[in-house]
């Protein structure tokens, strides 16, 4: 289990735990769970790379307690 | 160049033909590879090649690239063809994506009647469409779904819509003969008629079922109704009695809601006017007084203690208020003054302190109510005050500087590490994890 931190910026910021196996699309519906946007909307990037739906986050490597946008 | 309109464009809407796409994306569109290779120079009757080559419907996908079909949007739109020319993209039934291109630039640049009486056939359409989702994933829908997107929603195609006047009103003004008549209304009708038949012979027999229950229920509600005894007359049961029901209970919680209110204030005012008489009229009958107002204090302060009695309702306020609210505030503070000496008898000392008690005890309350709403009689209120304004003032201000400074801290936190507070426990998570249908968390 891991807990990745979301910030968007504008004063909304969520610790979300999740599993490293779950994909990135799992991720935002926790995301959208959390804040109330909808998991549609939600874009979440580093820097500038833009996280694709179908990917898992162990793919990814986005270990605990890193920070997404 | 390439991305002025034609020259002999007329404009549409008020605004230059390319504008009805906005700015981002028009740039985009611009910026994108499709439009410089195969969107050059193209006129109207060579955009038909590339229409038919569509394979999708869409705006914007992936990281907000747009789709060919919007691309060939702009282009009619900087193009600006006639309307005979659309009108053919239209009706036109070999290619459904140069339909639906057609369809969506008559949309964006056509009048109310021309769009209404152009996109309403084409609800007969019921070949599938492909739409480009934003996630870049492709969806399967069809046309006359495409047509009702346009013809009702807002945007379509990452684009807003014009307005469009609603058919009702075009129907009245004469430009629409009458109401839309679908496709399917005689094979509705029919349809009707057979459940009708169907549905009458099975009502038959539940009907009669029902009425033995129904009956029971119906005079239990009767009975309910009347033990109600407002003596508001029920025209339905059911539904509206528990409407009703509900509205009177609402409105007797405003009632005593109200009245309470009322009833704190006439209260005060009463004290207030009690307190007063008491002191001038009865200065001389000490004795007497000194049994019947310790009586009445007990009274008065037991009624504020224990919240509103019912002997409280029918008085009315209207009698104390005698005196203008100066008046009492003035003497008010007589008293008050009188009361805080400390030269007079031990006996009229300990009544007055007692009293002082009292009247402290429940004179707090409504003095601090009464700073904000009477500004007039504050100057006098404010030379003499039992407690400390200071120290009044401070526990406000504590309160408030404490809040405003909490709430700044929270804000500074809350980009700082205030994520504290958002975090779910694991349980919670796993919970709403459930919920939207994934596995738990491996721990």
């Amino acid at each position: 289990m891991i807990e990745v931190i979301c910030n968007d910026r504008l004063g909304k910021k969520v610790r979300v735990k999740c599993n490293p196996d779950d994909t990135v699309k799992d991720l935002k519906l926790l995301i959208a769970a959390q804040t109330g946007t909808k998991p549609e909307k939600i874009v979440l990037k580093k820097w500038y790379t833009i996280y694709k739906d179908h990917i898992t986050l162990e793919d990814y490597e986005i270990h605990d307690g890193m920070n997404l946008e | 160049m390439a991305n002025r309109t034609a020259t002999d464009a007329k404009q549409i809407h008020g605004t230059n033909p390319q504008f009805l796409i906005e700015k981002i994306v028009r740039t985009r569109i611009w910026d994108s590879l499709y439009w410089k290779e195969k969107c050059f120079a193209l006129t109207a009757e060579t955009i038909i090649d590339r229409a038919v080559e569509l394979n999708c419907v869409g705006g914007q996908y992936g990281n907000q690239r747009p789709t060919e079909f919007l691309c060939l949007t702009l282009k009619l739109l900087q193009l600006q063809p006639e309307k005979d020319i659309v009108r053919l993209y239209i009706q036109n039934e070999d290619y459904k994506y140069l339909r639906a291109l057609g369809a969506f630039y008559l949309r964006l640049t056509g009048t109310s009647h021309e769009i209404y009486s152009y996109l309403e056939p084409l609800y007969a359409d019921s070949r599938k469409l492909r739409r480009r989702l934003n996630s870049g994933a492709f969806e399967l829908f069809h046309m006359d779904e495409f047509i009702d997107e346009l013809l009702r929603s807002d945007r379509v195609c990452d684009t807003i819509l014009p307005r469009l006047q609603r058919r009702e009103v075009l129907e009245e003004t004469g430009d629409l003969s009458g109401p839309r008549k679908s496709v399917l209304e005689d094979e509705l009708d029919e349809e009707e008629l057979e459940e009708l038949e169907r549905g009458s012979e099975s009502e038959e027999g539940a009907v009669s079922e029902a009425e033995g229950r129904d009956g029971d229920r119906g005079i239990e509600d009767s009975e309910r109704e009347v033990d109600k005894g407002t003596g508001r007359e029920e025209m339905d049961g059911g539904r509206n009695g528990h409407r009703d029901e509900r509205e009177r209970r609402d409105r007797s919680l405003d009632r005593n809601g109200d009245r309470r209110d009322d009833r704190s204030r006439s209260d005060r005012y009463d004290d207030r006017d009690r307190d007063r008489r008491r002191d001038d009229r009865y200065r001389d009958r000490r004795d007497n007084d000194r049994y019947h107002d310790r009586r009445d204090d007990r009274r008065d302060f037991d009624r504020h203690r224990d919240g509103r009695r019912d002997g409280d309702r029918y008085r009315d306020p209207r009698d104390d208020r005698d005196y203008d609210r100066r008046d009492r505030e003035r003497s008010r503070e007589k008293d008050r003054r009188r009361d805080r000496s400390r030269s007079r008898d031990r006996r009229d000392r300990s009544r007055d302190r007692s009293r002082d008690r009292r009247d402290r005890s429940y004179d707090r309350p409504s003095h601090s109510d009464r700073r904000s709403k009477s500004p007039l009689p504050q100057r006098i209120e404010e030379k003499k005050k039992n407690y400390s304004s200071k120290k009044f003032d401070s526990l406000f201000k504590k309160k408030d500087g404490g809040g405003g400074s909490s709430s700044k801290a929270d804000a500074g936190n809350g980009g700082g590490g205030g994520g504290a507070k958002e975090s779910l426990s694991v349980e919670e998570t796993n919970k709403m994890r459930i919920a939207l249908g994934l596995k738990p968390l491996k721990l």
